[in-house]
């Protein structure tokens, strides 16, 4: 696939979000003044006033055409719950999830793929039992029932919870448990490809084999595998942003729909689907780049 | 006569001492929220999260004592009534300062008064009903003397002007002219430019992380011992919208205080409190109350109507029916564990105004008679009534989903119905689909919800029996009352506000109570304990069955120790 149309489906894909997403609010009940309804001190008129104010009076079209000319010229429109510019929200919640999901990944990643090889490596081992069964636990365990057993035993042992370290580490478990069996299936695959076999047989050392050949021989299938994490880690971070109290993209998403802030969701929409659709774009291209090296070479 | 002054120098140094000892110490309060304030104003406060904190920056001429329901001097110095108490002229205390170090002066008053009392501003904190629906006419006397001219002498006129906060003219006039005054108080906006008169000013704000106060070093308020006011230096709001979240961090000694608290969490506390890391205050029933209630819209107002129900609702004896059936003792025991009460109207027990008569006592069996007598039998035998028409007695019952307390209720609730041969059906929705349905579109049954009182005074607190009023639960906002006894209750309501009389005005209160329990449009249910807790290293707490319970005394909070033990 061409590089025009990969960029065409990604945007094809974001675009689809944001219509689900304005649609959904259309659907449900309520908007984001409802819970003035039966406020002693406002009538329905004055409700009405409000809503006249921001714009929710106003047929579904011309709301969501006006919200997307905005976006397109960077401005995503006004946060009705934190009465100020949703970019102004938006950007500084991302950075700090991306902080999150990055040192989460590395964290995952960086214990995940040494283990993934050494258990490649050694089929047979008996401590792979206990490896493959600490693997199922943390498996079974979603990050809604293990980051609340995190912050209670970061809670316990003294610390506050509050910062990176918690919502890294459920993430980073979540996502480690997640990649583990997948790496090693990969790592496997590679050490059975003829060429390595033959490096192998030659003497190459064991670590030279792992990181010459086959790392680099399965790059495209462990790039496809990191942009399936871009996913995961973003989802993942709704719930553990919430339980830790960790001001967030993940949080910001949960407070903009319990608020039905209009432009605040469809922004928090339209970002995670462009971080997540970019994730894999990058990936697929990296891939394709390498595929290109490899034919020409 | 020197050896005389020895006696009463010695007492003074001893107080001196004393009091240099027990000098409160200044620090750093840190406290939870559930959710980003959307105002720093009280004026626009429409939830308690800025209600919370905009109170904290400002401050209002006369306030409710919120320990004592009556009225206190903030920024009046003193206030006097003429006219047959229909004028009240103010003379301001000439200590108080704005926070940008500006005195206050009787314009300023003025100004901000005429603001809250405009009608084109949506303001939350309305007072309409106590000043009878007419603004007063508010004028300067002096620099520090201001007078309003009410419409009419009514009880409780001083109530309408707490909360109402006092700003700086000169600051804020260009916004107001321009209509940009609830944009000027916005939680986006530069907070060099947020100017109040209350204990304290936002020193910083990160949406969705934490909102830090300082102290406003121009407050001007001292204590009896002439120590400045307030002793915090800080109070750090951290945003924390779970409850569980809070709940956890409390325990680790990362919050100092915590409240109002569900039963199971003061619950929980109660080891925590064994160990004297912290206190629990259990302040007895609250000034809200929960509530089943059918909706009696009249035909045609709602969305959709289902005949037969609307007819069950509508019959007086159907309603009482399902008042008889339910065991609201138990139901305090169960569901609240003992943290709540039996309600026998909207007012709790100790309301100086509530009806003196216990709740009612379950009576399954009059509840069925008179079922039986109303016409509805169940003469198929399936355990489940059915009207003269056949249609089987079976209904549903709207509530919050995932408030657990209520969910619980509406659960006890289907079991009692259940005794009597009623069906009743649990729906739990989303608090905007189920507000969508009870204020717009009118589509349910029945519901289950809870008031949170907010005065002691009824004019505030029985608001919700008038026709036309936003929170008439059985059918919100009419034109006009739809039956003989909503006109009484009306008439009954606006009697009240107007009567100055005080035990006549409690004879019409409790009128208005009798009334709903012989009509029974809601079915009052039980009254929540109001639950708190707090660390003991906090000096001067002093929760309050007044919103907003815990920091209405924030100016006199000080930390005796600064060191936090956790669990």
């Amino acid at each position: 696939m061409s590089a025009a149309r990969r960029l065409a489906r990604a945007l094809a894909t974001v675009a689809g979000v944001l219509m689900l997403g304005a649609a959904l609010q259309e659907l449900a009940p309520g908007d984001a003044l409802t819970d003035l309804s039966g406020h002693t001190h406002l009538s329905q008129a004055e409700r009405d006033r409000l809503r006249h104010r921001y714009g929710l009076d106003r047929p579904a079209a011309l709301r969501w055409g006006a919200w997307l000319q905005g976006a397109l010229r960077g401005d995503p429109g006004f946060s009705i719950a934190y009465q100020r510019p949703v970019g102004d929200l938006v950007w500084p919640r991302w950075r700090r999830t991306a902080a999150v999901g990055g040192l989460a990944f590395l964290l995952a990643w960086g214990t995940a793929l040494p283990l993934a090889a050494a258990a490649a490596l050694r089929r047979g081992a008996p401590w792979r039992l206990g490896l493959n069964a600490l693997n199922r636990i943390f498996l079974a365990l979603p990050a809604l029932a293990l980051a609340p057993l995190v912050l209670a035993a970061m809670l316990v042992a003294g610390g506050d919870g509050f910062g990176l370290i918690g919502p890294v580490v459920v993430l980073a478990l979540v996502e480690g448990a997640r990649a583990l069996p997948a790496l090693e299936q990969s790592i496997q695959t590679g050490l059975e490809r003829p060429f390595v076999l033959a490096a192998r047989a030659r003497g190459r050392g064991m670590a030279g084999v792992l990181l010459g050949h086959v790392l680099r021989a399965e790059l495209p299938a462990l790039l496809s595998l990191a942009a399936l994490a871009v996913a995961h880690l973003l989802t993942g971070s709704v719930i553990v942003e919430a339980t830790f109290g960790y001001p967030g993209l993940g949080s910001l998403a949960l407070e903009a729909v319990v608020a039905r802030d209009p432009h605040l969701l469809i922004t928090t929409f339209g970002v995670v689907a462009a971080t997540v659709v970019g994730a894999n774009l990058a990936a697929d291209s990296a891939a394709a780049a390498l595929a290109h090296a490899g034919s020409v070479s | 006569m020197r050896l005389m002054r020895w006696p009463t120098t010695l007492a003074a140094a001893a107080t001196l001492l004393l009091a240099a000892r027990a000098a409160p110490a200044a620090g750093e309060l840190t406290v939870a929220l559930a959710a980003d304030p959307r105002t720093f104003c009280p004026l626009f406060a429409t939830d308690q999260v800025s209600a919370q904190v905009a109170d904290l920056l400002h401050a209002d001429l006369i306030r409710i004592h919120r320990r004592k329901a009556a009225p206190s001097g903030n920024l009046a110095r003193s206030w006097r009534w003429s006219e047959q108490g229909r004028v009240l002229q103010i003379e301001l205390d000439p200590r108080r300062r704005f926070s940008d170090g500006s005195p206050i002066r009787a314009a300023d008053a003025v100004f901000s008064l005429r603001a809250a009392f405009d009608p084109e501003l949506a303001v939350a904190a309305g007072g309409a009903d106590l000043v009878g629906g007419v603004a007063p006419q508010i004028r300067v006397l002096s620099p520090r003397r201001l007078e309003l001219r009410f419409a009419e002498s009514r009880p409780g006129l001083e109530r309408v002007l707490d909360s109402l906060p006092v700003l700086p003219q000169a600051r804020y006039q260009a916004a107001r002219r321009a209509g940009e005054l609830e944009a000027a108080f916005g939680p986006g906006v530069d907070l060099d430019q947020l100017v109040g008169a209350g204990p304290f000013v936002v020193a910083a704000y990160r949406p969705g992380e934490e909102l830090v106060l300082g102290r406003n070093p121009h407050y001007g308020k001292r204590d009896p011992a002439g120590r400045a006011l307030p002793y915090l230096d800080r109070i750090r709001f951290v945003i924390l919208p779970d409850q569980e979240t809070r709940l956890l961090r409390f325990q680790s000694g990362a919050l100092d205080l915590l409240g109002p608290l569900a039963p199971a969490d003061y619950r929980i506390l109660a080891s925590a409190e064994a160990r004297g890391r912290i206190q629990r205050w259990d302040l007895g029933p609250a000034l809200g109350v929960e509530f089943l209630w059918f909706n009696l819209l009249p035909h045609g107002a709602s969305a959709s109507d289902a005949a037969p129900r609307r007819s069950w609702f509508a019959d007086q004896r159907f309603r009482a029916a399902i008042d008889l059936a339910i065991d609201r003792a138990a139901l305090a025991r169960s569901v609240y564990e003992g943290y709540a009460s039996a309600a026998a109207g909207p007012l709790p027990p100790d309301h100086p105004m509530a009806l003196a008569a216990d709740a009612p006592a379950p009576d399954p069996a009059a509840a069925a008679a008179l079922l039986e007598r109303a016409g509805y039998r169940d003469s198929d035998q399936d355990g489940v009534r059915e009207d003269a028409g056949g249609a089987a007695l079976r209904f549903s019952v709207i509530t919050n989903a995932g408030n657990a307390a209520r969910e619980s209720t509406a659960v006890f609730l289907q079991a009692d119905l259940k005794r009597i041969g009623l069906a009743l059906e649990v729906v739990p929705l989303e608090g905007r689909s189920l507000l969508t349905r009870v204020f717009e579109t009118g589509t349910y049954e029945t519901a289950l919800l809870g008031m949170a009182g907010g005065d002691h005074d009824p004019t505030a607190a029985l608001a919700f029996v008038r026709s036309n009023a936003a929170d008439h639960w059985w059918a919100p906002e009419l034109e006009r009352p739809a039956r003989a006894w909503e006109a009484e209750l009306d008439r009954l309501y606006d009697l009240q506000g107007r009567t100055l009389d005080s035990s006549r005005r409690r004879e019409l209160v409790v009128q208005i109570q009798r009334l709903l329990a012989a009509q029974r449009p809601m079915i009052f249910l039980v009254h929540r304990h109001l639950l708190m807790a707090a660390g003991r290293n906090i000096g001067g707490f002093n929760p309050a069955p007044l919103f907003d319970f815990a920091l209405w005394n924030a100016d006199r909070l000080w930390l005796r120790d600064r060191a936090r033990t956790a669990e």
